[in-house]
């Protein structure tokens, strides 16, 4: 992708954002983007900041994969078709794919992947018995998927092209290994990992060397996403007594609390133009996606 | 505040009122892992210990894990017991319900009565609700084969539960009249309309089952005509801030379901997490059987829904002034494995789980039983078998020795005197 492409994916992005407003006059006062209330998981924003694709567990049987256009907030499925659940979305920056979990029989899981151009669907599939992949993500230059698979018992980050052939094992450590994400500049990955204890962040190169810890802290760090410029990262973090959204630099420091409040405040993922994040919050026992503002 | 001692349990009279005028047993159906919620071990080594930290409770020197901070803060209100084992030989799922709900394995046949089909014989209905309720959207499966020990067994059908479904927008149906597209309680108007459904169903089966019909759905229909069992059966006649305060969750909804059955005295609510065991399992809800992704499982959804759920179901007790009458009762069928499995998740687990008391007596605030440093098996406290479990349920609900002795069940049990 030019710098050009990029440069019109944040001025479209930006502008949808401005459209959804009006911005109430507190910065901080998060936007409310549905209003179901049904259980919602991992929205990730499109390509270009248009559209937000997330996890609604339709009735208490199924997890549906639907999609958002932020213009209009009309909420449509991403697959009409799908018939077993399907969640946990990444986008391509090119817009051409979508990867997904999907599930294929009982305690069995793949790692779909969806060319929207051409309508076809491969897979990771699993190996025989109770196994699956989760959290998968593209790297910048659309070429590979990251998804976490549990291996030997434990659960190790690897990668596949988008044929779902060649995986590669990029973490080897004790504990679970999970929800990485690439840098903007596809040379580190950003996962959370719990090889030291319990969960907290660490960061690696792309080919899984050098691995630096990034948060120590008693009560977990999770989902961690690096931001569009590459300088900071959002994850969730137990740090308060209950799930909350930080924000701090890519190598830990400047630590900032996002969200205030006694309810859930989960799955955060990066607007296009770095100031926003989209989030799943709880409030009044029901969960919604919101627009918060990065302090 | 503790209750009487349990010699005076063990002499009750069952003419007497029963301490327990409501048991509410919380089946989390699938077994939660004790080391990733009530009994911690964060000093064994990685590969038993999980990947979660731990909060202090309310309980001096007690920790939960971080995924239960609602309980943490609540743990002056239950007893919890670490050291309940079940039976090895019954480690599968349908098996191992059967043991957890009956206290007795499968065989030998006639399979023993669940421990609210004996509450409910006791008992009988004396109001306008049928004595035992099973709160699911179906009879239990594992896998989508249905547990044996879920009903009278031994002492016939007619003391099988009442099974009553809750969606998670608390909307109620019954899965006996799920032939009638559409029915619920709450849109129950039209009493000749409903009979008119009835009745065109009821000719489009021969005659054996017409007489199961008449029997099944002739209850069902009652329930339905009765304006206090509708209005029992509808959670949506709470307000907003109390459906809130519950989760907007299937089980959220179905759990206020169950203390609005406990208001109206109902004998014996069993609530059920879910109706399958499994955690990803097509067109079944999550249940608790996590033998891949136990760890993101817990985190993201089962351990917040029930910790909103649960701890909402205890305070509404407690503000009710109902706690005193009722015993709550919530476990798994077994534990899960402390050592962790080849898929970096958590298998089954005879040796050693949980179980979580309020109300009907117990002595709240407290832990007992206690693990070895790995959890894999109780080191000191009671062992609390399901037969205890079910004797102890059946001793507060007014089943005392002489009616169990004369109703043949709960053979050899006996009650869990450190709960009291």
């Amino acid at each position: 992708m030019s710098f050009f492409d990029r440069k019109r994916q944040y001025l479209v992005g930006s502008m949808i954002l401005l459209l959804l407003g009006p911005w109430p006059s507190c910065a901080e006062e998060p936007v409310r983007l549905t209003s179901d209330g049904r259980l919602k998981a991992t929205p990730v924003f499109s390509h270009d900041g248009t559209e937000l694709v997330f996890a609604v567990l339709e009735n208490p049987k199924m997890f549906r994969l639907m999609t958002m256009q932020l213009a209009d907030r009309s909420v449509e499925p991403l697959r009409k078709a799908a018939t077993t659940a399907e969640f946990e979305p990444a986008c391509s920056r090119d817009g051409r794919y979508c990867a997904f979990v999907r599930q294929r029989g009982v305690l069995r899981l793949s790692v779909a992947i969806l060319d929207k151009q051409t309508d076809t669907l491969v897979e990771v599939l699993p190996p025989p018995g109770f196994a699956g992949m989760r959290s998968p993500t593209f790297s910048p230059d659309n070429s590979r998927v990251l998804y976490s698979f549990a291996d030997e018992s434990r659960q190790q980050i690897f990668s596949t092209d988008l044929r779902a052939n060649d995986p590669q094992k990029l973490t080897n450590s004790p504990g679970i290994n999970n929800w990485p994400n690439f840098s903007p500049d596809g040379k580190e990955i950003v996962f959370g990992s719990s090889r030291d204890g319990n969960f907290d962040i660490y960061l690696m190169q792309c080919d899984g060397s050098n691995v630096q810890r990034l948060t120590h802290n008693p009560v977990q760090d999770i989902r961690p996403r690096f931001s569009p410029d590459g300088k900071r990262i959002v994850f969730v973090g137990h740090r308060h007594g209950n799930s909350e959204i930080y924000v701090m630099d890519r190598d830990g420091t400047n630590l900032v609390r996002v969200t205030h409040h006694p309810e859930r405040d989960d799955y955060p993922d990066w607007h296009t133009d770095g100031k926003q994040l989209v989030v799943v919050s709880e409030r009044g026992g029901r969960h919604d996606l919101y627009l918060v503002r990065v302090p | 505040m503790a209750w009487a001692l349990p010699g005076s349990l063990q002499q009750a009279s069952a003419a007497e009122t029963p301490r327990a005028k409501s048991v509410l047993f919380v089946f989390l159906w699938g077994a939660p892992s004790q080391l990733d919620t009530f009994d911690p071990k964060p000093d064994a080594p990685i590969e038993y210990r999980g990947p979660f930290g731990v909060i202090p409770t309310r309980t001096p020197g007690v920790h939960f894990t971080e995924l239960l901070p609602r309980m943490a803060t609540r743990s002056d209100r239950f007893t919890l017991v670490r050291s309940n084992v079940a039976i090895s030989s019954s480690s599968g799922h349908p098996k191992g319900g059967t043991v957890a709900l009956t206290g007795f394995e499968e065989q030998p046949e006639p399979v023993q009565p669940t421990f609210g089909s004996i509450v409910a014989k006791h008992r009988g209905q004396t109001g306008y609700l049928p004595p035992f309720f099973s709160l699911a959207s179906g009879k239990l499966t594992a896998g989508g084969e249905y547990i044996k020990g879920d009903g009278g067994g031994k002492l016939s059908t007619a003391h099988d539960p009442f099974m009553v479904g809750c969606s998670q927008q608390g909307e109620v149906d019954i899965p006996t009249l799920k032939v009638l597209q559409g029915l619920a309680p709450n849109r129950i108007s039209d009493r000749k309309s409903l009979l008119n459904r009835l009745d065109a169903k009821r000719a489009q089966l021969d005659s054996w089952a017409s007489r199961q019909w008449q029997r099944t759905y002739r209850s069902a229909y009652d329930l339905l005509m009765n304006p206090k069992a509708r209005a029992a059966l509808d959670p949506t006649r709470e307000s907003p801030a109390t459906r809130a305060r519950y989760g907007h969750s299937q089980f959220g909804q179905t759990a206020l379901l169950a203390r609005r059955l406990v208001e109206a005295e109902v004998p014996y609510i069993q609530l059920n997490y879910s109706r399958d065991v499994d955690a990803f399992n097509p067109g079944y809800e999550i249940g608790w059987d996590t033998h891949i992704y136990n760890f993101e499982l817990l985190q993201d959804q089962l351990c917040p829904t029930f910790d909103r759920a649960f701890t909402a179901l205890l305070d509404d007790l407690y503000d009710r002034g109902l706690i005193d009458q009722t015993l709550v009762v919530c476990k798994g069928e077994f534990g899960r494995t402390p050592k962790i499995n080849v898929r970096a998740s958590r298998d089954h687990w005879t040796n050693s789980y949980f179980s979580i008391w309020a109300g009907g007596g117990v002595e709240p605030g407290r832990v007992i039983g206690e693990t070895d440093r790995l959890g894999q098996d109780p080191r000191s406290g009671p062992i609390v078998t399901p037969l205890r479990v079910g004797t102890t349920i059946a001793e507060l609900a007014g089943v005392d020795t002489l009616a169990r002795g004369e109703m043949r069940v709960l053979d050899g049990g006996t009650v869990v005197d450190e709960l009291f």
